[in-house]
C-alpha cells in the first residue's frame, strides 16, 4: 500500500501546473500539454544508490465510465528490478476518474482497485478494503522535535532546458527546493512526458534519483485479471478471524 | 490447471540445461498439495557452470533469482514468474563424479484440492507428515511419508486396525531387517486399490512409516499401461518358447 499512497500523491500532486512556482514552468506548459489518452506509458529509473535500483512503470491501458457515471482511465502500476518488467514485485491496476482544469486525475476518485504482491494472485478489493485503503488513519504521534526558529525552504524554478534521460533528451524545466543555500529537491517537469509530465526527481545530499527511463504511446494491458470467481480482499476481524485459523479447524472439525 | 492453462493454451515449460537429455519424473506431480513438474538430467559440466548459466539466463531476462547452496556439494537456483505465478528451478547435486540436475516447475497459486487418498492413514500422535501424488495416465498413485511417535508394534498395529476399517484385508505381510534394524512391509488390498506401507523404527520413540496408494480400474490394481507392458512381455515370451524347439529341430 506504500506504492500505491506514493502513487496517487504523484499522480495527484504533479499534473497541477497552477500550483507550481515559476513563469518558465507555465511557459512550458503552455506551449501545449497533451491530454492523458489510452497507450500513454513512462517506466522510471529509482536510484537509491549501489544496488538500491528499481524501476516503475506507469500506464494507462483502457478508459470507461466509473460506478459514478464519471469518465475514468484503468491505469497499471508496476514496480520491479529490471525495466522489462517481466516479473514485477507488485502490480496495481486502478479506475481513476479522470481531474479537471488540467488534472490528468481526480483526487480520491479511485473507484476499483486490483492489487499482486509478489508472486501473489491479482485480486480486487472489496468497497469496503478499498474504503480503507484510500482513508489516512491516524498514526500515534511522535514527541514534537525542539523547536528552532522557523525558516521555511525556498522554491525556485529555473530555465528551460534540455535535459538528458536514458529515454533521450527532453526539453525540462526546474524545480528546486532550497534550504539555507543547500538543494534538498531538485525536479524535473517535462511537457514531452505523458502521464506525469516528470522527467526526473534529484534528492543531491542523499544520493537518490528517480529518473525517466523509457516512455510511450502504444500501452497494452499486461495484468493477468481476476476471473469473477476469485474471491476480493476483505477486511478481516480478528474476533471472526482467529477461530477460524485452519490449524484450529482442522483440529475441531 | 494454471501449469497448462496459461499462455494460451500452451505447456508451460520446465527449464533446460542446453546439451544434457532431460527425463520426466512422472507427469504432474501433487507435492503437500502444490502441482509440480520434474525433470533430471545429468552432466560433465561444474556445478558452478551450471547454476551460472540458470542464474545468468533468468537474471538476463529480468526475473527475480536467488542462488544458494556452496556450489561444490549442492546448489539450489530459483526464479519467480511473478506474472503467471510460477516458480522454476533447479536443484544440482554431485553424483558419481557427475552434476546431476533436478528441474522444477511450480505452480503458486493454483493448489490441488484437499483429497486425502483413500487407504492413507494418518495416525494419532504423528510428528510430521508429506503427501506426494502423480496423476499418470494408466492410473494414479500417491505416497505419504510420516514420522509417527510410538514403538513399531505399536503404529503397525495402529495401522492394521485403521485399513480393516477402511475394508481393505491384510494381503501379504513381510517382516525383514536391514542394517540390523527391524522393518515391516504391509500390502493391503481392496478392489482396484492396493497399499503397500513400510514402517521401520527410528528410534524407541518413533517409526517412521511409508505409505504408497495405487489405484486403476483393474481389479488386481496393476495401473492399465503395466498390465499391457507385462502382457506383451508375456507373449512374446511365449513366441521365443515357441520357436526355440522349431529351430533346435534336425
Amino acid at each position: 500500500m506504500r506504492t500505491l499512497a506514493l502513487a496517487l500523491v504523484l499522480l495527484v500532486a504533479s499534473p497541477a501546473p497552477a500550483a507550481m512556482p515559476g513563469k518558465a514552468l507555465l511557459e512550458h506548459l503552455s506551449k501545449g500539454l497533451r491530454t492523458t489518452q489510452v497507450g500513454d506509458w513512462v517506466t522510471y529509473k529509482l536510484d537509491g544508490g549501489g544496488a538500491r535500483v528499481h524501476y516503475w512503470r506507469l500506464a494507462v491501458v483502457g478508459e470507461e465510465k466509473d460506478s459514478l457515471g464519471r469518465d475514468a482511465l484503468w491505469l497499471e502500476m508496476e514496480m520491479g528490478t529490471h525495466p522489462a518488467m517481466r516479473a514485477p514485485l507488485s502490480q496495481i491496476r486502478m479506475l481513476i476518474a479522470r481531474g479537471t482544469d488540467g488534472m490528468a486525475f481526480k483526487p480520491g476518485s479511485v473507484t476499483r482497485l486490483v492489487v499482486a504482491m509478489g508472486f501473489d494472485k491479482p485480486q480486487e478489493y472489496s468497497q469496503e478494503a478499498l474504503d480503507w485503503a484510500l482513508t489516512k488513519h491516524p498514526q500515534p504521534r511522535a514527541a514534537p522535535p525542539p523547536q528552532r526558529p522557523a525558516e521555511p525552504p525556498v522554491v525556485r524554478s529555473g530555465k528551460e532546458t534540455r535535459l538528458m534521460t536514458p529515454a533521450g533528451t527532453v526539453t525540462a524545466v526546474p524545480i528546486e527546493v532550497l534550504y539555507r543555500s543547500t538543494v534538498i529537491k531538485r525536479t524535473w517537469m517535462s511537457r514531452e512526458i505523458p502521464i506525469l509530465q516528470l522527467a526526473k526527481v534529484e534528492i543531491p545530499r542523499i544520493a537518490h534519483a528517480l529518473e525517466v527511463f523509457e516512455y510511450g504511446v502504444n500501452a497494452k494491458p499486461r495484468m493477468l485479471l481476476p476471473d469473477p470467481k476469485t474471491p476480493r480482499v476483505k477486511l478481516e476481524y480478528a474476533e471472526k478471524a482467529f477461530p477460524q485459523l485452519p490449524w484450529l479447524e482442522e483440529e475441531n472439525p | 490447471m494454471l501449469l497448462a492453462a496459461l499462455a494460451a493454451g500452451a505447456e508451460q515449460e520446465l527449464p533446460v540445461y542446453p546439451g544434457t537429455v532431460h527425463t520426466r519424473i512422472g507427469n504432474d506431480l501433487i507435492i503437500a498439495g502444490e502441482y509440480y513438474r520434474l525433470a533430471y538430467f545429468t552432466t560433465d559440466d561444474s556445478m558452478e557452470k551450471v547454476a551460472d548459466y540458470f542464474a545468468r539466463h533468468w537474471r538476463g531476462l529480468g526475473y527475480p533469482t536467488v542462488v544458494e547452496g556452496d556450489l561444490r556439494n549442492e546448489a539450489v537456483v530459483s526464479a519467480l514468474y511473478t506474472r503467471e505465478g510460477l516458480q522454476r528451478g533447479v536443484v544440482l547435486r554431485r553424483h558419481l563424479g557427475k552434476t546431476a540436475g533436478f528441474t522444477v516447475l511450480r505452480d503458486l497459486w493454483v493448489r490441488a484440492p484437499k483429497k486425502p487418498g483413500a487407504g492413507l492413514v494418518k495416525l494419532e500422535g504423528t510428528l510430521f507428515s508429506q503427501d506426494i501424488t502423480t496423476r499418470d495416465d494408466p492410473g494414479g498413485s500417491q505416497h505419504r511419508s510420516s514420522l509417527v511417535q510410538g514403538g513399531l508394534d505399536h503404529v503397525r498395529q495402529q495401522v492394521s486396525e485403521s485399513m480393516t476399517r477402511q475394508g481393505f484385508s491384510l494381503v501379504r505381510e513381510v517382516g525383514t531387517k536391514l542394517e540390523g534394524e527391524l522393518r515391516f512391509t504391509l500390502e493391503h488390498a481392496r478392489k482396484g486399490e492396493q497399499v503397500v506401507t513400510t514402517l521401520s523404527r527410528m528410534d524407541e520413540q518413533s517409526t517412521a512409516v511409508l505409505q504408497m496408494w495405487v489405484g486403476s480400474d483393474r481389479p488386481d490394481a496393476l495401473p492399465n499401461g503395466e498390465a499391457v507392458r507385462q502382457s506383451r512381455a508375456a507373449w512374446e515370451r511365449e513366441q521365443r518358447e515357441k520357436k526355440a524347439p522349431q529351430e533346435g529341430a534336425p
